[in-house]
């Protein structure tokens, strides 16, 4: 562990703000995986 | 390689490493060697991507869709998933203690021997995956040349290895940018140049609907069978195990992310990873999905590895065969009526599935004589392509591209496994800081030694198997304890360091046990593994707690 550790060591899962703004980007990956199987699903059924 | 091809690929690799040295020398402090906090959170998800994208993701994904078509892609998705979770849990705690490496938190949250545990977990495994790196590229040079496979696998092992030692981490990361820019570029060419290979009246969803006809697209299988390799579950709850593992405690995976300027630009660079990797991969087998279309045009090799080996008996039937296929692909682009299209179609699949069946006839004949079986030829397939198919010019830049990708991950392997003996165990041990002059002179040693292991198993590769499994079921045995250990420090407060230990010990003998005796796929083995961990964990606390009073002193989620 680096000697200053302790300097930035408010970084924490809790005390991070910016955690919301990235609920916006999970939300936009869902979406994407989604559409994802949907071509996975298009394709899978275009041998069937 | 005509000598055009020898200027693109040294010319391009030239460049790549003037730049890298170039940007060591700008700014060349001690700590980069270790670890460098200054790139955006692009650079973070391409270092990450061109980490995990070596050259074998490139040599052995296209031939394993030509061979088995799209299923393969469902590895990969567990891994959106595995990055949110990461980045809202793993990712914070990281950037707070400030690490070096991943497993220097599992001392301050259990203690010194379960971070060594799993120190030495990972080095075993990495080290051999680094072979793994080295040997794919050699095994190219090594058919393109004619050269002989040790000598080029000691000679591509060095160049790599000399390489890392040049420039630590920082060299690392700022090279990945262009060696993943030629990647990119090479596989765009290589697709392009086989799409307009087809005969020129095929249209882009002709060729979709012959490689649905060969079964090629089957790309999801939704299917609760325990003993798919590959489909939906395995991906999600398998992959997305080792994903989870592979990115949150793979040292090679958790030095690049650690390298952002923040905690939200290495955040960004897990997100640049969860939306591109599922496409990128999809586009790297639909290469060799078009693979198998051009050939339906031009007779295959029965052996992609050696064409000229084959028996005239084995040989001409699959011609034949090949033939056929060919006039029936062609009469059933031209029919026009309903019933004739959907004749000619199945008697395309029949004719397909007997070629495949030929193929795989010769290849378990070879497997029972010991002295004929040189390992599948899966991983040839596209270079075959390459050589044989490809113009001037382009041939050079995809022998550049595999050495592009082999040299981002191999270099990044052994920055890690270097950095993991040097801060884990050689200053643990002699109390020395990870930054000093003498601690920095080890490091190199350590990349030199590492890099000699590599090698050393590199030599040996050959036998084992589809190199992009290979390498996947090695970090299978090893991933699932390994983030067990994690989890169990993440998420539980009430484990003890004794009781932790014990359950890596145990499940990592439970995961050799599943694959080697009962065999079953090595995808649920990452599951397994990070599951058994924290359970037996609890289940054996209870009988050895008192043989440790220490407890928790660093984060676990919501502490």
């Amino acid at each position: 562990m680096r000697p200053e550790a302790e300097k930035v060591s408010d970084v924490s899962p809790k005390t991070t703000k910016g955690q919301r703004p990235w609920l916006r980007w999970y939300l936009a990956l869902a979406l994407f995986w989604l559409a994802f199987v949907g071509i996975l699903t298009f394709l899978t059924r275009l041998g069937s | 390689m005509s000598s055009l091809d020898w200027l693109v690929f040294l010319g391009s690799q030239g460049l790549i490493l003037a730049y890298g040295l170039w940007s060591i020398s700008r700014k060349g402090q001690a700590e980069s060697y270790l670890r460098s906090r200054s790139q955006s959170g692009w650079m973070v998800g391409l270092s990450i991507m061109a980490t995990q994208a070596s050259a074998i993701t490139f040599l052995s994904a296209p031939g394993l869709a030509y061979d088995e078509g799209l299923g393969f892609v469902q590895f990969y998705l567990g891994l959106p998933l595995a990055m949110v979770i990461l980045s809202v849990v793993a990712l914070p705690i990281y950037y707070r203690l400030n690490v070096y490496t991943a497993y220097e938190y599992l001392e301050t949250r259990f203690d010194g021997r379960v971070r060594s545990l799993a120190a030495f977990l990972f080095l075993t495994q990495r080290g051999l995956a680094a072979g793994l790196t080295i040997y794919a590229p050699a095994l190219i040079l090594s058919t393109a040349l004619g050269w002989d496979l040790l000598w080029t696998n000691l000679l591509t092992g060095s160049v790599v290895l000399a390489y890392t030692l040049s420039g630590g981490s920082r060299a690392v990361a700022r090279t990945q940018l262009l060696q993943m820019s030629v990647i990119l570029l090479g596989m765009v060419l290589a697709g392009w140049w086989m799409f307009r290979s087809l005969p020129t009246d095929w249209s882009g969803s002709d060729a979709l609907e012959l490689s649905a006809l060969a079964g090629k697209t089957q790309a999801l299988v939704l299917r609760l069978d325990w003993n798919d390799r590959y489909s939906l579950w395995t991906g999600l709850v398998g992959g997305g195990f080792l994903m989870l593992s592979y990115f949150g405690t793979d040292q090679s995976q958790v030095q690049r992310y650690l390298g952002g300027q923040s905690l939200d630009q290495s955040r960004q660079g897990l997100m640049l990873n969860a939306f591109f990797k599922l496409p990128m991969q999809l586009m790297i087998l639909g290469l060799g999905v078009l693979m198998y279309v051009f050939y339906v045009f031009e007779t295959p090799p029965l052996n992609f590895k050696h064409p000229d080996r084959v028996a005239a008996v084995d040989r001409v039937p699959f011609e034949r065969e090949a033939l056929h296929r060919r006039e029936t692909a062609e009469a059933w682009r031209a029919a026009t009526l309903p019933q004739d299209k959907e004749r000619l179609g199945l008697e395309f699949k029949r004719s397909a599935s007997r070629l495949d069946s030929i193929r795989w006839a010769v290849r378990e004949r070879n497997k029972s004589n010991a002295a004929a079986d040189d390992g599948p030829d899966t991983n040839f397939i596209f270079i075959r392509y390459v050589l044989d198919f490809l113009p001037v010019g382009l041939v050079g830049l995809l022998i550049s591209m595999v050495f592009c990708a082999s040299m981002s991950s191999t270099s990044a392997e052994l920055s890690a496994l270097s950095t993991t003996t040097l801060v884990d165990f050689y200053a643990r041990w002699t109390g020395q800081s990870p930054e000093g002059p003498q601690a920095l002179a080890m490091g190199r040693l350590f990349t030199l030694g590492w890099g000699l292991y590599a090698v050393g198993f590199a030599l040996i590769a050959d036998r084992m198997g589809t190199l992009i499994e290979a390498v996947n079921v090695l970090g299978s045995l090893v991933y699932g304890t390994i983030l067990g250990i994690f989890l169990s420090a993440f998420f539980t407060k009430g484990l003890k360091a004794p009781s932790v230990l014990f359950a890596a010990l145990l499940t990592e003998g439970l995961v050799l046990l599943l694959y080697f005796g009962v065999q079953i796929p090595y995808l649920w083995l990452n599951a397994v593994g990070a599951l058994a961990v924290p359970l037996l964990g609890w289940i054996v606390q209870p009988w050895i707690v008192g043989l440790s009073s220490h407890s928790p002193k660093t984060p676990t989620l919501g502490s």
